[in-house]
């Protein structure tokens, strides 16, 4: 049976994008249209999943056609980068190659992609996966392997490292240790990455933002993605205590943020463990709500780490439990909207432009 | 979900149960694509095919025979079929994931690239091994042509001859270096031109695709028995070279001249196998079961008949070959000559 990331598992059935036909929850989200804020201003996001998951709750589905029905819905999507979710994994073969599956995959929905018959935005510009960095040095070999099947996409790794020591908050599909960033092995796998121009994308909560701070430290030459403002909690004994979960996390990133090889993603809050709980309204919220719910974690990362190092990011379909596409990136617009142009250009476009080399 | 495909209903009008189910089948030739509005699957990728494999007969693998789909938009011309290598990587990662039951559909996958550069295709290739994830095992150049304006020339425009051509060659030359091998997909007139580069060229691998295509269509409409004098003659002297070998099926197209598609009911396994049993049996004479397949070329001959009536066709034929014989043609002789 195939691991499923918790986050998946609280998905609803996904709709049909190349059918158009609406699932429940497509009916839910429809009732906020938005104009499209800014709808010419360039945009890569930076992270989104694809996926086919069978459970025994139904099937999930995101592929290339469901992709492009968000990304066709207003905002202008030059490119995207795909982050790994443990999709495709092989089914046989040795045990730590089973991730290259993954970006196979994934670099045959970019090819679709790249044959410009879908359209003009580049899906899977850049593609992150995963591997078992605890296994130390030979992790080298699956690097290396994605490398190959990447088709010159292939950028870093993303391996989770999400875990709380309350039972109500679900870890990472890897089951990871707590302090796994500070244990010898990591680190040697880690280490393997840099040899590799890799990039590591840091998915974790935010009780643990020093661990990967103390490991940014270390690698300096390493570039690491600070994934969804380091998921502050506002579940199990995190719930209801929104003005102390601020404050830790705000210590924790502003000494993260000294770390010039770190850079922030920002969005990647509206999942169930950040606790808004939106997807228990009558309604989806607006993009002006959701921007005011959650405007004081964008503010103080920008501040912190500047527009030079920080990129919007929609985090769908995870996301997509709260919002639509749409009205995701009206948030941010609405944040935005005294920003410069040249700000602009690095929030929504650039920075992920370098980060990833697209 | 598998879309329809466009001749549905006119291929239901013939339902028929697989024959031997149970015998474990490689399908050595098909493709995927999408927006082929000519064809009657205008998208056939993994969930179309699956429909086809799980449909009655006992597919264990697929080999994907390239089709031009989905080449880059951008970059060099001569890297641009990279991206249907990539592509099809990506279904066959798909199924590798155990995701969609047992099949496991582009096992093996055969590309294309100009072999016509020369020399210098080498890096078109090496580019096309490392990014087929172990799968990729040959290259298909289409060179199908005719001098009647009525008979349709392949998709690429080959200039008659291209097989003879002394840059083909040393682009040919290097695919022994890799150890791929090439399809060969000619019209019968052509036929000659892939023994004389077979005889030029032992240490490479070749397999004729469709019985070398023996035509049906505008002046050869009305010569059927001469044409397959003619194509009996030059398939003889192909056998002769040790490193060929012969797929049996995709005689189903249009060009074969047979237009099942245009009756009112499409062909009964037993009708193909009828009207096909010469062509069949005269290769399997010659080249002996160790060097022939049977082959779906799905859904090109969707256009005529559904995948249990095609394999039931072959499996009719073989009624009375025995075991051995039968584990040849449907599944060692593919798992050799794709290294499955």
């Amino acid at each position: 049976m195939k691991v499923i990331p918790p986050e998946e598992t609280h998905y609803p059935p996904q709709a049909d994008g190349r059918n158009k036909v609406m699932s429940d929850h497509d009916t839910w989200l429809a009732q906020v249209q938005e104009e499209t804020l800014e709808p010419d201003l360039p945009i890569i996001d930076p992270h989104h999943h694809l996926w086919h998951f069978k459970t025994p709750g139904g099937e999930h589905r995101y592929l290339l056609e469901d992709l492009l029905e968000d990304t066709g819905s207003g905002h202008n999507i030059v490119a995207t980068v795909f982050i790994e979710c443990s999709a495709m994994w092989r089914a046989d073969g040795p045990e730590e190659m089973k991730v290259v599956g993954e970006t196979e995959f994934v670099n045959g929905i970019a090819a679709m992609s790249a044959s410009g018959t879908y359209g003009d935005t580049r899906v899977a510009a850049g593609i992150v996966g995963t591997a078992n960095l605890n296994v130390g040095a030979r992790i080298g070999e699956v690097l290396d392997e994605h490398l190959k099947v990447g088709g010159d996409r292939f950028r870093g790794i993303r391996y989770l490292a999400s875990a709380d020591p309350s039972p109500d908050v679900r870890d990472g599909y890897t089951n990871p240790p707590l302090g796994m960033f500070g244990e010898a092995k990591f680190r040697e796998g880690f280490a393997e990455l840099g040899k590799r121009n890799m990039t590591f994308e840091g998915w974790l909560y935010h009780p643990q933002i020093p661990d990967l701070t103390s490991l940014a430290k270390a690698f300096p030459e390493t570039t690491i993605i600070l994934n969804h403002f380091g998921g502050p909690l506002g579940v199990g004994p995190y719930a209801g205590k929104g003005d102390e979960v601020l404050e830790v996390w705000k210590r924790n990133i502003a000494d993260l943020a000294e770390c010039e090889n770190v850079v922030a993603k920002l969005g990647g809050i509206n999942m169930k463990v950040n606790g808004f709980n939106w997807h228990k309204n009558p309604k989806p919220p607006t993009s002006q709500e959701l921007m005011e719910a959650t405007r004081d974690y964008y503010e103080y990362t920008i501040e912190r780490f500047g527009v030079d190092r920080c990129l919007f990011e929609s985090n769908f379909p995870v996301d997509k439990v709260s919002c639509s596409y749409n009205t995701l990136w009206n948030s941010f617009k609405r944040l935005t909207e005294n920003y410069s142009a040249d700000e602009k250009a690095k929030l929504y476009h650039d920075t992920a432009a370098r980060v990833y080399r697209i | 979900m598998a879309d329809r495909a466009t001749n549905q209903d006119w291929l239901d009008l013939v339902q028929e149960e697989a024959l031997e189910p149970d015998l474990p089948i490689i399908d050595p030739h098909h493709h995927l694509w999408d927006f082929k509005t000519e064809r009657v699957n205008p998208r056939y990728f993994l969930e179309e095919m699956l429909e086809d494999t799980n449909s009655g007969h006992n597919i264990v693998a697929t080999v994907f025979i390239e089709c031009g789909a989905m080449f880059r938009e951008d970059g060099p011309d001569e890297e641009k079929c990279l991206g249907e290598t990539e592509f099809v990587n990506g279904i066959a990662a798909q199924s590798a994931s155990g995701l969609y039951g047992k099949t496991r559909v582009a096992a093996a996958i055969v590309g294309t690239a100009p072999l016509a550069m020369g020399e210098s295709v080498r890096d078109v290739l090496e580019k096309h091994i490392e990014l087929g994830g172990g799968r990729f095992k040959g290259i298909r150049v289409g060179v199908t042509w005719d001098g009647s304006p009525e008979v349709e020339n392949h998709r690429t425009s080959p200039n008659p001859g291209i097989l003879m051509g002394e840059k083909f060659r040393e682009g040919f030359a290097q695919l022994a270096k890799y150890d791929l091998s090439f399809e060969a997909w000619c019209y019968h007139p052509q036929i000659p031109e892939v023994t004389d580069l077979a005889r030029k060229h032992p240490n490479n691998r070749i397999v004729l695709d469709h019985f070398g295509g023996p035509i049906g269509i505008g002046p050869y409409a009305s010569r059927k028995d001469e044409v397959f004098e003619e194509w009996k003659q030059s398939v003889s002297d192909l056998a002769e070279c040790e490193n060929v070998v012969a797929k049996l099926g995709g005689l189903n197209m249009h060009v074969n001249g047979y237009n099942w598609h245009e009756n009112p009911k499409p062909p009964t396994s037993e009708e193909l196998c009828e009207a096909y049993r010469r062509y069949f049996e005269f290769t399997l004479e010659k080249f002996g079961v160790d060097r022939c397949l049977f082959e779906s070329n799905f859904p090109v001959d969707k256009l005529s008949c559904s995948y249990v009536v095609c394999w039931n066709s072959f499996k009719r034929l073989t009624a009375n070959y025995s075991a051995d014989e039968k584990a040849k043609l449907y599944h060692d002789v593919a798992k050799r000559v794709y290294s499955l």
